[in-house]
């Protein structure tokens, strides 16, 4: 009885439960017929009637079913477009979404059936509603959708390299990778081939005032606010053990402060020379002038005469990989150079009699501070005899934009969306936000700054691409010129700012590989003598060495054998009066005159062209004037789009251009 | 021993159902929370009130156009002292002018309007997508008031 009982209860369990079952089966039914992308698709066939005539609609009309891309080296399925449906055709362009045809021409390139959707976007491609796609961020999810102004992240996973087409934020980003010396600290897939950022610090004790250096350790911006030195948060005492480490680095004997005797010296006559030897184009006062070396609106309260002194005169003794080149300078205008830098160059608040008051003799305290050297990663920028077999610093980076979100340490932020991005762009803004101990430095970046930089980190990812996939980055080239000319190249650094074969530097717009092909031998000779401006224009112009002859005719020989362009040397231009003539009509027609000097009027944007028939050669001018941008990418001159004998006859009127 | 096996499957049962409800259940409402990254790249542009394409068509203006014609386009730039005719103060010349026209000016040249040939042709230096930002930079600026 009692058991019977028990059944029937279970019976009507079992039936409740059925009719459970069979309600939720009827809504799933339900549900899937009714699906998001069912009324997509009936609503963009009611429109696909509207837009394509009836010709069209007999050959292709959409028909009801998901639809899917799968992409095997991918391993990527998709099936966006079955809600995505006008993707591709131009004739949606002004549809409503999800239809609209996807803007700008990423998919000729990209084509949707090699590429899918979220290898650019993220996402879930298996999704099939707006919700599970992730379209809008859902806190902890791995694998949003990137909107659209993070979305240049993904360019960068197969993009390698510092210029992808039309990813400006992207670029930038990686750019200020480069130029703070992140890959220093950090390994970063991509930034291998660079270098230490700061200079070595062995002879610094020589070098700096005391006062300075505690000042400049506390915020380097606040001396420079161009510094590349980040800002470390260091303790009083730190700082004082690494001002007393540091000042024990003196490795390089300079001259003796009884020895050097400012007091003939001419600071006038010194800051004529440091205009005529142009050291603005890298260095800068008060905020003009080149990026490439330090500021040196206040030099005169750091660093201490005879430093300078010594420097000046043997320049790659003391800073053998420095950027800035040998000057063949006279004693006389290293005195007078150094009376000005010391002199005129001084922070009022700090002028260097008080600064040499500060006396610092506790170099018991010099052992601390390698520990604080150490402690701090140091090493990992400024090369330091005795670290060389300490890693890097910090955290290795690689595969740092696939990091679960779920497993980073927001610490006591509550009021930022929990993603891999915020995480990135509040480390590069704040690095102590995770707590008072981390020991990357604070680099002030503005938020667009870092916002970008964020963007550069998320394109790494752990999975690798397939190799067919990835665009390389311009390999990193390299370039050791030897014997006599090789010796000269490496005294005046040339390669600080040219490039040879794309190595160097990219302060000037002017090659030199083919440069024995571009421009006349005695014009060549006479300009390293005595550069000056080609373009008016221009602030960063090359230095007056006061080179040599024989060095000039050494350098200029070699140009003239091997930095040379066959074809363009082959070039026959037509001299004729009549050619000449068509040239000249074609020079007025073209509007040259607005960049560019003839006479006495004219353009400063281009070069002077009153001399261009001693200055250049025909075959480079012809080459140049086809097609600019081949030559130098960011040049203002434009293609005009000349026909070959449009270019002779321009070549052939600008060659008969000469001095009187 | 029925009683057992009965039980056991009650309790696979009332599994099966809880799963099945599952599926009816709704993913979690969406965030208020602060987005930073996206806050700095909006707001360095909305500062100028200018949209991503706009400020790099600002960027290659200044690069490509600023000498002569200044940075906004007024017609003061380093080198506009140097040109007869001087360049004119874009904000009101392109007021008068088309789309479509301004785009034949950056493409041909402003010779291709029968005006001075100084404002040169950058059909065959700029990518098209170039051109399309320059545009859109001077369409703001043809659309200003002051």
């Amino acid at each position: 009885m009692n058991n019977e009982k028990e059944f029937s209860k279970f019976h009507l369990l079992l039936f409740i439960l059925g009719i459970g079952f069979f309600l939720i089966y009827g809504i799933i039914i339900y549900q899937e017929y009714n699906a998001e992308w069912r009324k997509y698709q009936k609503e963009f066939i009611n429109l696909e009637k509207k837009i394509k005539s009836p010709p069209q609609l007999k050959i292709y009309r959409t028909k009801i079913g998901i639809k899917q891309i799968y992409i095997p080296d991918l391993n990527l399925i998709d099936r966006c477009t079955s809600c995505h449906l006008g993707m591709e055709d131009p004739d949606y362009k002004n549809a409503k979404q999800p239809f609209r045809t996807h803007p700008g021409n990423y998919l000729e390139k990209h084509p949707i059936e090699s590429y899918g959707c979220t290898l650019c976007h993220s996402g879930q491609g298996y999704a099939t509603t707006f919700k599970s796609a992730a379209h809008t961020p859902i806190e902890f999810w791995d694998e949003p959708m990137l909107p659209k102004e993070l979305m240049e992240a993904n360019c960068g996973r197969c993009h390698a390299g510092l210029n992808v087409p039309n990813a400006y934020r992207l670029n930038e980003g990686r750019k200020l990778i480069v130029d703070s010396g992140c890959y220093n600290c950090h390994d970063i897939p991509g930034y291998e081939n660079y270098d230490f950022i700061a200079p070595q610090l062995d002879t610094e004790g020589n070098k700096v005032y005391i006062g300075w250096l505690f000042r400049w350790l506390k915020n380097p911006k606040k001396y420079s606010p161009t510094s590349r030195m980040p800002r470390f948060r260091l303790k009083e005492q730190e700082i004082k053990e690494l001002v007393a480490f540091i000042l024990s680095q003196k490795s390089k004997p300079i001259i003796e402060e009884g020895v050097l005797d400012l007091s003939k010296a001419d600071a006038s006559e010194g800051k004529k020379i440091f205009g005529e030897a142009r050291c603005i184009t890298c260095h800068s006062l008060e905020g003009r002038g080149g990026k490439i070396a330090p500021d040196l609106s206040h030099v005169g309260s750091k660093i201490r005469p005879q430093w300078i002194y010594s420097f000046l005169k043997n320049t790659h003794f003391y800073l053998p990989y420095t950027k800035m080149l040998q000057y063949n300078f006279n004693e006389k205008q290293i005195l007078d150079l150094t009376a000005y830098l010391t002199e005129e160059l001084i922070d009022y608040d700090y002028p260097p009699e008080e600064e040499k008051k500060v006396q610092f003799y506790d170099y018991e305290l010099a052992k601390a501070g390698q520990k604080v050297f150490e402690n701090y990663g140091c090493y990992s920028c400024h090369k330091m005899k005795g670290f060389e077999k300490l890693g890097k610093i910090g955290p290795s980076l690689v595969g740092i934009g696939s990091t679960n979100p779920n497993k980073l340490d927001f610490h006591n932020v509550n009021d930022v969306q929990p993603t891999l991005a915020n995480w990135l762009f509040l480390k590069i803004t704040k690095p102590d936000f995770i707590g008072e101990n981390a020991k990357m430095p604070s680099y002030d970046f503005t938020p667009e700054e870092a916002a970008k930089i964020t963007i550069a980190l998320l394109s790494i990812k752990k999975e690798a691409l397939p190799a067919n996939r990835v665009v390389k980055a311009e390999a990193a080239p390299s370039y050791k010129a030897q014997g006599s000319f090789g010796k000269i190249i490496d005294k005046y650094r040339c390669l600080s700012c040219h490039t040879i074969n794309s190595f160097g530097g990219s302060l000037s717009t002017v090659p030199l590989e083919e440069i024995g092909s571009k421009l006349q031998k005695d014009y060549l000779i006479k300009y390293l003598l005595n550069p000056g401006a080609v373009r008016v224009n221009l602030e960063e112009r090359m230095p007056q060495f006061y080179m040599k002859k024989e060095e000039a005719e050494i350098i200029v020989d070699y140009f003239s054998k091997v930095f040379l362009n066959d074809e363009w040397d082959n070039y026959i231009v037509d001299n004729s009066e009549e050619s000449i003539k068509k040239g000249k009509k074609l020079f007025d027609e073209l509007g040259c005159i607005g960049c560019h000097i003839i006479g006495e009027s004219g353009g400063y944007v281009g070069p002077n062209l009153n001399n261009t028939g001693d200055r250049l050669k025909a075959g480079w001018i012809a080459a140049w004037l086809k097609n600019p941008t081949y030559y130098n990418s960011n040049t203002m001159q434009p293609n005009y789009n000349l026909t070959d004998q449009q270019v002779n006859y321009l070549t052939s009127f600008l060659m008969s251009l000469h001095e009187k | 021993m029925k009683n057992k096996i009965m039980k056991k499957y009650l309790f696979i049962f009332i599994l099966l159902f809880l799963l099945t409800l599952s599926y009816c259940g709704k993913p979690k409402k969406e965030l208020i929370k602060k987005d930073l990254v996206m806050e700095a790249l909006i707001s360095s542009e909305k500062e100028e009130g200018l949209s991503y394409q706009q400020s790099i068509g600002k960027k290659l203006f200044i690069h490509y156009c600023g000498a002569c014609h200044g940075d906004y386009g007024e017609g003061n730039g380093i080198n506009s002292y140097n040109l007869n005719p001087p360049p004119p103060n874009l904000k009101e010349s392109l007021k008068k002018r088309k789309a479509e026209e301004i785009r034949k000016i950056i493409e041909y040249g402003s010779i291709s309007f029968h005006l001075s040939p100084l404002s040169p042709p950058y059909k065959y230096t700029l990518k098209k997508e170039e051109i399309d930002a320059i545009l859109s930079y001077l369409l703001v600026i043809s659309s200003s008031s002051d």
